[in-house]
């Protein structure tokens, strides 16, 4: 009975609810650093996930992976490790001459399944173009790049995504291939990299900088804005810890998060029982403890639209919409007053609080880096005493040391009275990039967040007020586009 | 012909620390964070794009608040500070509410531009036998 049940859904999808014959969905998901040393394996483990994610949505589609060095066996991936503490992992050694992280990388090939090709800005663009070119009215378009970017600081259409052999695209070159997209076309994008923002300049015609939209048919959502580094880029890279963009952004829509439990927050804002973009975004924002802040096309233009004489008019206004309601959830969450004067007066001296504590642990960050300096060059200028081999990789000299005196040196460096202080340093310094300051940076993020959802539900409560009916119309357009499911 | 060149200028500099003053004390102290922590770069480009539209319109409300001041000597009992200041405070704040937004928050602003012009105006008509 439940067989034929499904049969007749099944049936009745395909003649009446499905889209024109032709209509399909594509994905193309662009990922990997530029060389291998920068393509670290949170990138590839993101990918795959995404690539989860979309395949056990509603619906089908036509997925375009592309992955640094494509199908080709080369090692292309980093995964770093805590390496162990013994003479068997070098890792005496390797902390006397400073190698002490590398120490722990393995280089392998890429996992990616069903890859079509490399990431190497020529190739890559040729083929997208190839692709664009083939999408029809009635298609969606959805571009996801997971990897590193690079900013212009004097223009952020001049921001780039890193590609792999260390080429690059900008948002300017990737304006020129989306406009052999048909306009008809929904173009959604997902940027997740430093400086992701600039791509938002992808609205507007030839990416200028502009309020109109462009012909086609575009929206976009980004880890940062134009001139800010994302999570994961950051010291944080090696820590494994997932608290990135794409790790909220796609668990709003695959309903799970990145360990596989239900998400605990429903992100399906409006009720309709279908998870869009936008509300992924919107779940993001309010979910996420990291140091993004992360904005969507439709914000952005929010932001350019404002006029002179409504910018910085009444800051302490708090109009109830989806942009107050987030801001009041995200105070909440940080245990401070959803609102008023009370929420503002806490922002300020929380943040100096955070402040003065990273001022202070920057300062020890940065005297433990000299103390390790002059510790590593009083133990290795007795190593030098001893082995001078010891000062030159890439000679045979140092093969030679290699496999000859590796033992009796790293007996020596291990009894050297200093060696523990060393240690001790390096993993102190260690845990501050990664915990700690990473840490303090993230907490001062959310009061930055309130701030900006604040900022942005008073932009939104002028726009409603005072925007044309030509501005009402992009503002839709973006909205509509954005508020699209997977 | 000095307060109409640059009177504009100084009452769109009294305009914006109004809003500065505002809110730093009264809203989310949104110029000085993002002074203090955002891109000073970008804050300093839009208070340059800002300032092109806006100089405009303060030289456009100098020039209004002139021709009515000139109105309002022609009548003996509507000369001297007081008038003027009525005027620049109605000149100002009436667009602002319907405008902008009925908020004193965002009427103050224009208003204390508005009565600096008033003032400056009233000085640069005052009898020629008065000046100093």
């Amino acid at each position: 009975m439940n067989a034929m049940r499904c049969a007749a859904i099944l049936l009745a999808g395909i003649f009446f609810g499905a889209a024109p014959a032709h209509a399909l969905d594509h994905v193309w998901v662009v990922g990997g650093g530029p060389y291998p040393a920068q393509s670290q394996a949170q990138i590839e483990f993101n990918v795959n996930w995404v690539i989860q994610v979309l395949n056990a949505g509603a619906g089908a589609r036509q997925m375009h992976v592309y992955y640094t060095d494509g199908s080709s066996p080369a090692r292309d991936v980093v995964l770093w490790q805590p390496p162990a503490e013994s003479r068997a992992s070098l890792q005496p050694l390797a902390r006397v001459f400073g190698a002490q992280e590398q120490n722990g990388e393995r280089f392998y090939s890429h996992r990616v399944p069903h890859v079509s090709g490399g990431t190497e800005a020529g190739d890559l663009a040729a083929r997208l173009e190839q692709d664009f070119s083939g999408l029809q009215s009635g298609d969606r378009a959805l571009l996801i790049y997971n990897g590193h970017g690079w900013r212009d600081p004097d223009d952020p259409a001049g921001n780039t995504l890193e590609l792999w052999n260390d080429s690059s695209l900008s948002v300017r070159e990737m304006d020129r291939l989306m406009s052999h997209v048909d306009p008809a076309v929904p173009v959604r994008f997902v940027f997740t990299q430093c400086y992701s923002g600039g791509f938002a300049r992808l609205m507007h015609p030839q990416a200028r900088d502009t309020l109109a939209l462009g012909e086609g048919n575009r929206c976009g959502f980004f880890a940062e804005s134009e001139d800010r580094e994302s999570e994961g880029c950051s010291a944080g890279i090696n820590a494994g810890d997932y608290r990135d963009y794409s790790t909220y952004f796609f668990a709003a829509l695959g309903g799970r998060t990145r360990t596989g439990e239900a998400i605990t927050a429903n992100p399906d804002r409006n009720g309709d029982n279908v998870v869009s973009l936008y509300e992924a975004h919107l779940f993001a924002l309010s979910q996420a403890h990291n140091a993004d802040l992360p904005r969507a096309t439709s914000e952005v233009f929010l932001e350019r639209w404002q006029p002179w004489y409504l910018r910085w008019v009444g800051t302490g206004a708090e109009p109830d919409n989806v942009y107050g309601r987030l801001a009041r959830e995200v105070a909440k969450k940080n245990g401070l007053p959803e609102s008023g004067p009370a929420l503002i007066s806490e922002i300020r001296a929380r943040r100096n609080a955070l402040t003065q504590k990273m001022a202070g642990l920057e300062k020890e960050h940065e005297s433990l880096g000299r103390e390790i300096k002059a510790l590593q060059q009083q133990i290795r200028k007795e190593i030098g005493l001893r082995w001078p081999e010891a000062f030159a990789p890439y000679t045979l000299n140092f093969v030679q040391f290699l496999k000859k005196d590796l033992d009796a040196a790293q007996d020596f460096i291990l009894s050297h009275p200093r060696y523990a202080d060393l240690v001790a340093r390096q993993d102190r310094r260690a845990a501050l990039e990664l915990g700690e300051i990473s840490g303090l940076d993230r907490d001062v993020t959310q009061l930055d967040k309130i701030l900006r959802l604040r900022r942005l539900a008073r932009l939104q409560s002028q726009f409603e007020r005072h925007a044309s009916e030509e501005e009402r119309g992009w503002y839709q357009r973006l909205q509509s586009c954005g508020g699209q499911p997977l | 012909m000095f307060a109409l060149l640059f009177m504009p200028i100084l009452a769109y500099a009294a305009y914006l620390l109004m809003l500065f003053l505002l809110d730093s004390f009264h809203g989310d102290g949104s110029i000085l964070h993002q002074y203090a922590f955002g891109s000073r770069r970008q804050l300093a480009f839009q208070a340059l794009s800002d300032g092109r539209q806006a100089l405009p319109v303060f030289y456009a409300v100098t020039l209004l608040l002139w021709g009515e001041l000139s109105l309002l000597s022609r009548f003996g009992g509507w000369r001297g500070v007081m008038p003027a200041l009525v005027a620049g405070v109605l000149t100002t704040s009436v667009p602002a509410a319907l405008l902008v937004e009925p908020g004193w928050t965002a009427v103050l602003p224009p208003v204390v531009a508005g009565l600096l012009l008033s003032l400056a105006l009233v000085w640069a008509r005052r009898p020629s036998g008065m000046r100093g």
